[in-house]
Parts: structure tokens; C-alpha cells; sequence
């Protein structure tokens, strides 16, 4: 089945349309959620939730746009949704020390693993790790972040600043 | 956006490069789940969701009152039956309580159950009331007899050869002495109000015997020296087939989902359970219906064996306990195939009815929360030392075959 048809069986309730589904995009929505929350089975949680809301809501789903991007959408939201739920991220703070991270770092972190990346991605404060997620890899501006989490834009930057720091000096911990 | 992301340096597109589309395995199980909440938790309109609640509770209504109505609707008829054909038999000579029916056809024994009857009618006097007509149409019959005027006009004489019966016996079939109380218990209206449940058929069985569980050969002494005065193959035992029918059961069952194999079932199971006694002796004849009602609440682990589409296999086991919450024998005497008489007496075992159970069935949604199912059970049923009878002391083992719908949340 194509990605057309899948989706017009997932629409119908058709479960082998939605297990087809299921394997095409699990193990990365799986990666998905592994960058907004450490463990394991919380991510697995967060994966189940999404994919029922995936299936149950596919209907508003208008075709237009990418329909993984649709998808993708849905798991960001569910981690957020938890991670709101823990309150995990009242406790940003606003910092608004920058520092320039250095030519010799991007060459390190370009030599990095996808799987050290995230490692190291995941042993950040919820907090920082949400928003360098949002801002870094999904591609949310810090308005559009500000909004999703109830925060303001100003604390959105400090933190994704702050996070960026902490990533540099993992990453030249490991070196 | 756009112009945001422009700035982004390179080391923040190194990142989304290799951790974007990054692919993680995920775990077996979390399909399974999936499945799981898609089934049980479908996310419906409210509006829609509280048509399926009225929709589920009507057919419930409906299904369950009509098995009750119907039930009842069979108890009544007899009772109609009896009281039309009494007026007609004017031959009965005493009214009719529970004890003492009188056969006035057969002559031969004619006057030795008058004797008995007016024996345990003087000592019921202050409990039956007997109109003027009826005492003198009882006299007239005694007196018509041929021989042992006297005896039976004092009561007091009854040559040493003349099998007696003993007025302490109260007559019944199949009922222990302690349950005779007074006839008159008007049938009591037991509200009847279920939720979703299930059909629980037992297979029924006949047993031929003839001392009974309890005290029932009390009863039966009466009949078979009743019977046995007139009866030409004297000492022959009267016959008691008991029929246990199938119970019934409806039951509100609400499902606990601890993981994606293991859930938790309870409820509150309404069962109704109707026995028959017929006591098959020579002159005289007694049948016997006991109705009983049992409020029951099982716990059960179920356990997902397998899934195909959207139909579960599953298997569950658990204990129930049952309160038998009301009950009542009507108790009938025919001679020669009439009915001379009928009587009511409420019935209920006071102790709980514990029993262990095992089931293998399959389930299918049909709903949001509400899925039907057909399963088969062998369930063993404690003895509770009750004196009271029914299936469950007669066969604790036995095999239910039981469908229907399974409440979900």
C-alpha cells in the first residue's frame, strides 16, 4: 500500500492498514519521543498515546503538507503534553549569558554518532532538552515555543542558550 | 520561522541532520497496546457515547425483565389454574393449607385422611380459618364413611391397626420441617434491575432418589404413610425426581486493564435458580418448584491469550461469591392427576454460596466500552452447609457455556 492508501485504510478502521502504518513510522517516531523523555518506558507510553491519537484523529488530517510532518506534530505534542503534566518545565530560568561555540566543536559533533548525539541529548534538564529539541530539531521558533509551553519568547532563548552551553561541555567531556 | 531557522548556526543543523530522522526499535508489546486502547478506548462524541450507555442499558432492561416476566408469568398461571378448579371441586373438604390436602375420591383411604387432616387442623386452628360450609361439608364427609364413625367423630379412638400419622408432620414435599411456616405468604415482589450481562446455562439433571438431601424424607415418611394405607403394593417407596434447571444469569461485569495481557474483571451477577421436586407415590402426588435468587459478585484475572482482527481469546479465572437474597417453594398435591391443593412458603439460604471458576472465550467489540462475548467456564461450587438445595449442592461441578456483553472501561 501506498502512503495514500494507508492512509484512506487507517481513515476506515482497517487494523492492516494501521499496523502497515505502525511499522513504517514507529521507530522514528520511537526517536521522537526518546529525545523529549530519557526513559524508556515513558517514551513507549508517549509512542502507544501517540499513534491512538494518530488513528483516532486521522480523519482531520487534510492531506495537505507532509503527513509524516502531520504525524510528528502529534508526538511532539504528546511529549509535551507529559511533560507539562510533570512540570518539568516551570522551573526555566532566564539567563542571558551567550557564548560562541567554536569552529573546532562543530567538527567534533560532525563526527559524532546519531546515537552519541542523542545520548548526550538525553542527559540534559527536561527543561533544556525540550526547548533545544523544539528550537534545534523539529524547527520551532521561540514565539511559536513561547506559545506551546507558556513561556516567554525571552525565556524560550535563554534556555535553549543554556542548553546549548551544557551540550558543548558534554561533548567535550567525552573527548 | 524561516528567517529564525536562516540563523541557525552549523552545528544546530549537525544535530537536526543526524537526530531528526533518527530510528529507534520499539518494543513488541507497544503494538499489542495500541490495539488494546484502540478497541476499549475509542475516542467517541459524548453525545454519542451516552446514546450507546442508553442503548446498552435498554436492551439490558428489556432482555432481563422479559426472562423475569416470563418467569413469572408461569408462576402466576398455576396459581390461576389452582384457584379456578377449586370452587369446581367442592370434594376438597378442608381448605387448603399446606398440610392436610384431602383426596375425597378414593373411599378406601377417605376416612383415615380425614382423621389425620382433622387431627393437624385442630392444631392449626388458630392458624386456618375454615368457613361453616367447609365444616360441615368436612363432617358430612367423615360422617358418610362407612366405618369408624366414632373414631373420627371424637378423634380420639383409632383402633391400633390403622396406620396414624403423626400430627407433628407437617406436610410438604421436599421441604425441611423448620421452613413450614405459614401458607400465606403472599408471591413478594423482588426488584429486578441489571446491567449488562450474560447468559450462564448449566446443564440440568434428573436424579431419581429417594431420601433427600436435608430433611426432605420427613416429607416424604408423611406421603408414603399417606399413600401406604391404601396403596395395594404396601412399603414401596414413594419416588422424588428432582430437576435442577438451568440457572440463569445476568451480570454487570466491569473490566480493569492492569497491562496489555492482564485485567481484572468484576461485577455483580444476578442468577436465578429454579429446582423441581415431584414425588411420585401411589395416591397422592406432591410437586414442588423452589425459585431462589442470588446476588453474586465475582473477581476474575483475565488473561490475553491471542488476538486476531479485532476478536480476543482469552482466558480468566476467579472466585464468586453468591447471597441468595430471596426465594419461595410453591408446593403442589394433586390426587389422581387434580390438584387438591397449593401452598407458598418463602425460602432463603442464609449462608454465601462460594465458588471457584476457570473460562476460556473469545470477545469481540461491538462498541465504544461495550464488547460481546461467549465463553466456557467449569466452575466448582463450595459446599456451605446449607440445608437449602439446589444445583450447586447437587452438582458443584459443573460446565457453563455463557455469552454476552462485557462493559469496558
Amino acid at each position: 500500500m501506498n502512503e495514500k492508501q494507508l492512509i484512506e485504510g487507517c481513515r476506515k478502521g482497517n487494523r492492516l492498514a494501521q499496523k502497515e502504518l505502525y511499522d513504517t513510522y514507529s521507530r522514528k517516531m520511537m526517536g521522537v519521543c526518546l529525545r523529549y523523555v530519557s526513559d524508556r518506558e515513558t517514551a513507549q507510553d508517549i509512542l502507544q498515546d501517540g499513534f491512538v491519537k494518530v488513528f483516532t484523529s486521522m480523519g482531520s488530517y487534510a492531506g495537505i503538507g507532509s503527513f509524516e510532518g502531520w504525524m510528528r506534530k502529534i508526538f511532539v505534542n504528546c511529549a509535551l503534553e507529559f511533560l507539562r503534566k510533570i512540570d518539568v518545565l516551570r522551573d526555566a530560568v532566564e539567563l542571558d549569558y551567550t557564548n560562541e561555540i567554536s569552529g573546532h566543536a562543530h567538527s567534533v559533533i560532525a563526527e559524532m554518532s546519531a546515537n552519541e548525539l542523542m545520548k548526550v541529548v538525553q542527559e540534559l534538564p527536561a527543561g533544556f532538552r525540550t526547548i533545544f529539541n523544539m528550537f534545534a530539531i523539529e524547527g520551532f521558533s521561540h514565539k511559536e515555543i513561547s506559545e506551546m509551553l507558556s513561556i516567554t519568547e525571552s525565556t524560550s532563548r535563554s534556555q535553549y542558550t543554556r542548553a546549548k552551553q551544557l551540550l558543548q561541555r558534554k561533548i567535550n567531556d567525552l573527548l | 520561522m524561516n528567517q529564525e531557522r536562516e540563523k541557525r548556526d552549523e552545528w544546530e543543523n549537525i544535530f537536526r541532520r543526524k537526530l531528526q530522522n533518527l530510528e529507534v526499535e520499539t518494543s513488541p508489546d507497544d503494538w499489542d497496546a495500541i490495539v488494546d486502547r484502540l478497541q476499549e478506548g475509542k475516542v467517541v462524541p459524548t453525545r454519542r457515547r451516552w446514546t450507546y450507555w442508553a442503548a446498552a442499558v435498554l436492551a439490558t432492561l428489556f432482555i432481563g425483565g422479559g426472562v423475569y416476566l416470563s418467569l413469572r408469568t408461569d408462576s402466576y398461571n398455576d396459581t390461576m389454574i389452582t384457584e379456578q378448579t377449586r370452587p369446581d371441586t367442592r370434594r376438597e373438604v378442608l381448605p387448603s393449607p399446606p398440610t392436610g390436602f384431602v383426596a375425597p375420591e378414593s373411599a378406601g383411604n377417605q376416612t383415615l385422611l380425614a382423621v389425620a387432616d382433622k387431627q393437624k387442623f385442630r392444631q392449626q386452628a388458630t392458624d386456618v380459618y375454615v368457613t361453616p360450609e367447609e365444616e360441615a361439608l368436612t363432617t358430612e364427609v367423615i360422617q358418610d364413611t362407612p366405618t369408624e364413625d366414632n373414631d373420627v367423630e371424637t378423634g380420639e379412638e383409632i383402633p391400633e391397626d390403622t396406620p396414624t400419622i403423626d400430627p407433628e408432620i407437617q406436610s410438604t414435599t421436599a421441604i425441611p420441617q423448620a421452613d413450614v411456616e405459614k401458607p400465606t405468604a403472599p408471591a413478594r415482589k423482588w426488584s429486578f434491575g441489571m446491567g449488562m450481562g450474560g447468559l450462564t446455562q448449566n446443564s440440568g439433571e434428573v436424579v431419581n432418589t429417594y431420601v433427600l438431601r436435608s430433611s426432605n424424607n420427613l416429607e416424604d415418611e408423611e406421603l408414603l404413610a399417606i399413600n401406604a394405607v391404601s396403596d395395594q403394593n404396601m412399603g414401596k417407596l414413594p419416588r422424588t425426581n428432582i430437576k435442577h434447571k438451568m440457572p440463569i444469569s445476568f451480570g454487570l461485569s466491569v473490566n480493569r486493564t492492569l497491562n496489555n495481557r492482564f485485567s481484572l474483571q468484576t461485577g455483580l451477577v444476578y442468577s436465578l435458580l429454579i429446582s423441581d421436586w415431584e414425588t411420585q407415590a401411589s395416591a397422592y402426588n406432591n410437586k414442588t418448584r423452589q425459585t431462589l435468587h442470588f446476588l453474586g459478585i465475582p473477581l476474575y484475572l483475565s488473561y490475553k491469550i491471542a488476538e486476531w482482527k479485532r476478536f480476543q481469546i482469552y482466558a480468566s479465572t476467579g472466585a464468586q461469591a453468591q447471597l441468595n437474597v430471596d426465594g419461595r417453594l410453591t408446593v403442589r398435591r394433586f390426587s389422581d392427576d387434580l390438584q387438591t391443593g397449593e401452598a407458598h412458603i418463602n425460602r432463603r439460604m442464609k449462608e454465601l454460596q462460594w465458588s471457584v471458576s476457570a473460562h476460556a472465550g473469545v470477545s469481540y467489540p461491538l462498541f465504544p466500552y461495550v464488547s460481546a462475548f461467549a465463553e466456557m467456564g467449569a466452575a466448582y461450587y463450595f459446599n456451605n452447609g446449607s440445608e437449602v438445595e439446589t444445583i450447586y449442592s447437587d452438582k458443584a461441578f459443573n460446565i457453563n457455556p455463557q455469552i454476552g456483553l462485557r462493559l469496558n472501561f
